[in-house]
């Protein structure tokens, strides 16, 4: 399980953060203050920094500045949107930058992209009989392997990560297809009932009406 | 058409004209005297032909012995005397009538007879008639005049040649007309040539203009010269000058609202995080725990009163200026004293000390509680800076003319470089302290505007470690008088 680290001097922001990521499956430590967040991310044991950019005192830029050499991967969090600031975060060594507000799902995906590029993310993700490996992009069930086509691969990632959580149509196209993609949702309805038949999920992967999709315990 | 062809235009048909019409005045003179001195010429040569018929005519009267001829005598006298005269290269042709019109000689060249001087009209007997007329290539002049010979009226007719004066006139009336011409040709190209050269320093305002209206609003015009176009290029250096000034302005303004948007959109970011984060936390999971369900909700009230409240800020801030805002004359004092009263609970719960007096006889205009306001506001940030135990102090006095209202806290100070930026919206120094506490960075600003409508304004003096000056400087007002108002000055 993947140990990450917040600093985020905003309270309820961190509460916030703090409880997607362990609906996420990692466990995780706040911290409030610049130069104590250089501290111990170079006393070492995280997997991933979450990095506000406006902090009292030291600001994210500097911490980025300091910790860059340690090799802990970091993702930016902050309000700032613009071009240049982005592109500043990312040249001083940062996996991703992140614009608040930000939705719960938006930030497991980018973190668990961050984790995988270092080798840390999960890379088999097991349901019940199902065994899906990320690095050999291949899928079992009960052992036996079993043909998807790429996007139906990558729907079924999103929701062997995502289990017991309601996923929109449009969550769902955007998470899969991207969010350039002008199809319609019913590509959405059409990849789940393949998946429902190639690895017998009808009854577990549950329609919520009008809602979307969740792939229950 | 341009301003340099109307004058071109203009000029050449005035001067033409001028010089056409002189030349034609002094042509006729000229012209009109020589055709008088050419038939006093033909007339002198006719009445000289005359005389030396009539001589003979007188001649032969007295060698016949007789006192006078009679009729057909006089006519053979007439006709011997005419025999002897010649014409000659002036004189092309000459005839004799007697009284019935009846010619005397042979007239060869048929000149008198075209003349046509010899008809009923013509015979008023004591006047000479005169006739020009062309015959081919020629003109002529012909001559009528009386010859009372003897007993009997005959007329004498002379015809002259006098092509070369015709030619000579033509040719006269010609050079005049060009000569008037090329002088005045020449005399609008010289004008002209002037004209343009002045429209020169013209273009060059032209030029100026178009390219400050393009938006080159430095741009500014030198020209030569100290006439009215000059007077007009620095005109345009003026308004180019304000414009300048103007368009700068707006430009500071537009960039000042830009940035109070985008820090006021940046500001809202925050609550809008946790409210989001913690909705999408509620909305995607199957089952949540009531102690969590509870918390994340918590939170999203919290944050969504933090926006209400920053909106509520950020409308007082815009508005302040056009409440409808009653202005009295009050006495400094009582208001000093009130205020102080309000804030003396909040300051006792923060174990701070108050201490406050103000000069008698102060008399500020003032919408009341809008200046309260005010002074609660400077009195609140001190005691936000300040440590338990310490004293906040607010004073007013007479100051040169003005009205010194004076707030001094010995709290944690505010760092130099801070202190030109404190008043700008959404700036907080300490972004955490100052939104536990509740705030949005309006604070100051809004002092300013209240400052600002009651024709005031306040200066920051800060040391770190040591604590915060504000001086307040409004002007004073006559006691007693109470002015009505409503809305801001």
């Amino acid at each position: 399980m993947a140990h990450i680290l917040i600093v985020e001097d905003e309270e309820h922001i961190a509460q916030m953060i703090e409880a997607t990521l362990s609906l996420g499956g990692y466990s995780c430590e706040i911290c409030a203050d610049g130069a104590q967040a250089v501290e111990r991310i170079f006393a070492g044991g995280y997997d991933l920094v979450l990095l506000d950019v406006m902090l009292p005192g030291l600001d994210g830029f500097s911490v980025m500045e300091r910790v860059a050499s340690q090799g802990t991967p970091v993702i930016f969090l902050s309000a700032m949107q613009q071009v240049a600031d982005k592109v500043r975060g990312l040249h001083l060594g940062a996996e991703d930058y992140i614009a608040k507000p930000f939705e719960a799902l938006e930030l497991l995906a980018r973190v668990e992209v961050a984790l995988r590029r270092r080798g840390k993310g999960r890379e088999v993700l097991e349901y019940r009989g199902i065994q899906q490996d990320l690095s050999s992009h291949t899928v079992t069930l009960n052992g036996k392997p079993v043909a998807l086509s790429p996007k139906e691969f990558e729907l079924l990632r999103v929701f062997l990560q995502n289990q017991d959580l309601a996923l929109s149509r449009d969550k769902l196209l955007s998470l899969v297809w991207g969010y350039d993609f002008a199809g319609e949702t019913r590509t959405v309805d059409i990849h789940v009932q393949r998946l429902r038949q190639k690895l017998g999920l009808s009854g577990k992967l549950v329609t919520l009406p009008r809602i979307g999709y969740r792939l229950e315990h | 058409m341009k301003l340099w062809q109307k004058i071109f235009l203009s000029s050449l048909a005035l001067l033409v004209l001028a010089t056409g019409g002189l030349s034609l005045l002094f042509l006729n003179n000229t012209q009109t005297q020589l055709w008088q001195r050419e038939k006093q010429r033909a007339a002198l040569q006719q009445q000289s032909m005359m005389n030396a018929i009539k001589t003979n005519v007188v001649n032969q009267r007295l060698q016949s012995g007789q006192i006078s001829l009679n009729e057909t005598e006089t006519r053979q006298a007439v006709r011997s005397a005419l025999g002897s005269q010649e014409t000659d290269g002036y004189l092309l042709a000459f005839q004799l009538y007697d009284s019935g019109g009846e010619p005397f000689r042979d007239d060869t060249t048929g000149l008198c007879h075209t003349a046509n001087l010899n008809s009923s009209e013509y015979q008023d007997d004591s006047l000479t008639y005169t006739r020009i007329f062309a015959q081919g290539d020629r003109l002529l002049l012909a001559l009528n005049s009386p010859l009372p010979l003897e007993q009997s009226e005959f007329r004498m007719v002379c015809v002259f040649d006098v092509t070369d004066l015709g030619a000579q006139l033509q040719r006269q009336a010609a050079t005049a007309l060009t000569f008037g011409m090329v002088v005045s040709l020449a005399a609008a190209v010289v004008l002209l040539i002037l004209v343009k050269v002045q429209l020169r320093r013209l273009e060059q305002l032209s030029r100026a203009s178009r390219r400050i209206a393009q938006g080159n609003y430095a741009e500014r015009v030198q020209l030569a010269g100290a006439d009215e176009v000059a007077d007009l290029g620095k005109d345009l250096n003026r308004m180019a000058q304000a414009v300048q000034q103007h368009v700068g302005q707006l430009e500071q303004v537009a960039q000042d609202q830009k940035t109070f948007i985008a820090n006021m959109a940046h500001e809202m970011k925050t609550p809008l995080t946790s409210i989001l984060g913690f909705a999408d936390l509620l909305y995607l999971q199957k089952d949540v725990p009531e102690k969590k369900r509870r918390e994340y909700a918590g939170i999203i009230l919290d944050e969504t009163k933090r926006m209400r409240s920053l909106s509520g800020k950020l409308m007082e801030l815009l508005n302040v200026g056009s409440q409808n805002l009653v202005f009295t004359s009050e006495e400094l004092s009582g208001v000093i004293g009130e205020v102080a009263t309000a804030m003396q609970p909040v300051l006792h719960s923060s174990r701070l000390a108050l201490q406050y007096g103000c000069e008698p006889g102060l008399w500020m205009e003032m919408d009341r509680e809008l200046f309260k306001s005010l002074l609660y506001n400077f009195i609140d940030n001190g005691r936000k800076a300040s440590p338990e135990g310490s004293l906040i102090q607010l004073l007013a006095h007479r100051k040169g003319g003005r009205i010194e209202i004076l707030i001094r806290d010995h709290g944690q100070g505010i760092p130099k470089k801070e202190l030109e930026k404190i008043r700008q919206p959404f700036y907080m120094v300490d972004k955490s302290r100052s939104r536990k506490a509740g705030g949005a960075g309006l604070g100051l600003a809004l002092c300013e505007e209240i400052c600002r409508i009651h024709k005031g304004s306040f200066s920051i003096d800060s040391r770190l470690g040591e604590g915060t000056l504000i001086t307040l400087s409004f002007p004073p007002a006559s006691p007693g008088g109470a002015a009505e108002g409503g809305g801001a000055p």
